[in-house]
């Protein structure tokens, strides 16, 4: 049997130990070890177990991840996202569905303090739900906004998926988080369309809410303000080289801090349960990380990647075909597993294949990132879903799925004009000389 | 019997907390380490020598102390929708063979990762710049994938009395 089946049966196992509840960090390893073991030998595929692990245990790169969780950790507990919410509102207050369009805009706002899309949904999903409630919304309208936008957290920087995939092909943690603000802006904008088309059509929908003074509107500013200047100070920090992404994520902990503790928003216990809950959530992501760098260990010795690689070539398809049926893939994977593994899991197979066709890993990495937003908010794997369905437990989940459909055309649509446009996710990038 | 379990479930509780609080200390640490490192080399023109190496043990610590109580807790990723739609029966079969399968794959990790830091010892592994020993961090490392052994053993021997029992 060729190394590249024993490959594919590694793959078809990993499914199913993922299918029958084992947890994707333990399950990678697994198959990453096992898998190690047969094509190279015992005494290799066990080492792994012991110098391969504890070098990614006292990896650097991956200590950018509990900085820029804690970051967010902090900022939810001290309800900086009911800030943003309030500010967003104060501005748009007049526009029809305008609690929707805050609460999207409070999202993108949040979403460049944490990398975590679940951390966004939840904050501004427990403040805007019963305001938009409170206002007679639609529940398929108010939910599937909050879903949706929620996803942006991973989109704009700094997230913790472009922070894996810059890992998986080592490329620059700061000209990733560059490429991903004016797609996240751009994204931002379709969801506001979206609701704003939506509302004007069926103005039921979404009753408009009082208007803001303009005193209102000055301390709105202020708190969009203060989020801007931290989130250009580190994401420009970064960028610039002044600081590498993990001590950017140190910089933004003490800014978060720093504001929460200045406007009296966080108490010792708020503290005390952002730590213990960072410390729970880096774990899990760095184990899922580490399960992922070994399993590509296996599937760099497997050939089978250099395989697929080879095999598509010889079709000579378009490189956008290609591309094409990488996304579909990821779209239908996303549909029913976590983002995260499914990154560490495609991406060891397809990146000769990215390197051969000559596609720019920067875009690429962009694009992987909408497509597994999208899988954020499709049944029956939709994260963000569940995290409304926590908050909003009287409204059904067929209703959420239902308002999130014309935000899933949203997302297509920017991937349609990410493709057309490339240089939006680029541009920034090439500006990097470092 | 369940008075040794109730014994037994006590103290597994009891470490993986401490060790806990231990990977909650080792964030303070790297805040402050990280934020004292980039004043210090921004503003006074001096670095941490080595910082990067201290914070990468940080970062060991985080995840090895933090993994035991994770796991009590449950908080690592599952794709629930296949195995939720089993019947339950089989899903507590599932779920005890998956427990024993993990339980031997930690046990490799301690055997692997003592290992590592017992010939890290002999030969002397330090790091680069500050000549840090490797072999406490490994030993460390180890210890914490002993005890996710026993909190891994622990869900099982609940899962298999609650079986009995019924």
């Amino acid at each position: 049997m060729s190394s590249s089946v024993i490959g594919l049966i590694g793959i078809g196992i990993l499914v199913m130990l993922f299918l029958i509840r084992m947890p994707i960090a333990f399950a990678m390893l697994s198959v990453g070890i096992l898998g190690f073991i047969y094509l190279v030998s015992p005494e290799a595929g066990l080492s792994l177990l012991g110098h391969d692990v504890f070098a990614q245990l006292t990896n650097y790169s991956l200590t950018v991840i509990p900085m820029f969780v804690l970051a967010g950790s902090i900022a939810f507990e001290a309800g900086m996202g009911e800030r943003l919410f309030d500010g967003a509102y104060a501005m748009f207050g007049r526009l029809p569905g305008s609690l929707a369009i805050a609460a999207t805009v409070a999202s993108a706002g949040l979403g460049a303090v944490t990398g975590s899309s679940v951390a966004v949904a939840a904050a501004v999903g427990r403040m805007s739900l019963p305001a938009m409630k409170k206002y007679n919304y639609d529940d398929s309208l108010a939910t599937g906004s909050i879903a949706a936008a929620g996803t942006l957290g991973v989109l704009i920087p700094p997230s913790m998926i472009f922070v894996i995939y810059a890992m998986l092909t080592e490329q620059s943690i700061g000209k990733l988080f560059i490429a991903g603000i004016l797609p996240g802006i751009l994204l931002t904008s379709l969801f506001v369309m979206t609701i704003l088309l939506h509302c004007r059509y069926n103005k039921s929908l979404a009753p408009r809410g009082p208007a803001s003074s303009r005193k209102q509107k000055m301390a709105g500013l202020v708190g969009l303000g203060e989020i801007s200047i931290l989130f250009i100070l580190v994401i420009g920090g970064i960028a610039r080289g002044w600081f590498s992404p993990t001590q950017g994520g140190g910089v933004l902990v003490a800014g978060v801090s720093l504001l929460a503790v200045a406007r009296r928003q966080i108490s010792w216990r708020g503290f005390i349960t952002a730590l213990k809950d960072s410390a729970r959530i880096s774990c899990m992501v760095l184990s899922i990380c580490i399960g992922g760098i070994v399993f590509g260990r296996f599937m760099a010795v497997s050939k089978l990647p250099l395989v697929l690689a080879d095999w598509l070539g010889a079709l000579s398809l378009p490189t956008l075909a290609v591309i094409g049926f990488i996304m579909l893939a990821h779209m239908i994977g996303g549909c029913f597993m976590d983002g995260m593994g499914l990154l560490l899991i495609s991406m060891p197979v397809i990146f000769p294949t990215l390197i051969a066709l000559d596609v720019d890993l920067i875009w690429f990495g962009v694009m992987i990132v909408v497509v597994g937003e999208m899988g954020m908010i499709t049944p029956p794997v939709g994260i963000t879903v569940y995290v409304i369905k926590g908050i909003a437990e009287d409204v059904p989940m067929i209703t959420i799925f239902k308002g999130i459909v014309p935000f899933i055309g949203a997302i297509v649509i920017c991937m349609a004009i990410l493709v057309a446009f490339p240089q939006i996710a680029t541009f920034l990038p090439h500006l990097i000389t470092y | 019997m369940q008075s040794k379990l109730k014994v037994f479930e006590k103290f597994v509780n009891s470490v993986s907390g401490w060790l806990n609080w231990v990977a909650i200390a080792a964030f303070v640490a790297m805040v402050m380490l990280i934020v004292v490192d980039v004043l210090g080399g921004k503003l006074l023109h001096h670095p941490v020598q080595g910082s990067f190496e201290v914070t990468g043990f940080l970062g060991l610590i985080i995840i090895a102390f933090a993994l035991p109580f994770t796991q009590l807790l449950r908080g690592h990723i599952e794709v629930d929708f296949f195995a939720e739609k089993l019947p339950k029966r089989a899903q507590t079969i599932i779920a005890n063979v998956i427990s024993l399968f993990c339980i031997a794959l930690f046990a490799m990790m301690v055997w692997q990762m003592f290992d590592y830091a017992r010939n890290s010892q002999i030969s002397g592994r330090v790091t680069v710049v500050q000549g840090i020993a490797l072999y406490p961090f490994a030993y460390a490392a180890a210890s914490c994938f002993f005890v996710v052994c026993l909190v891994i053993s622990l869900q099982f021997l609940r899962a298999v009395t609650r079986v009995v029992r019924k």
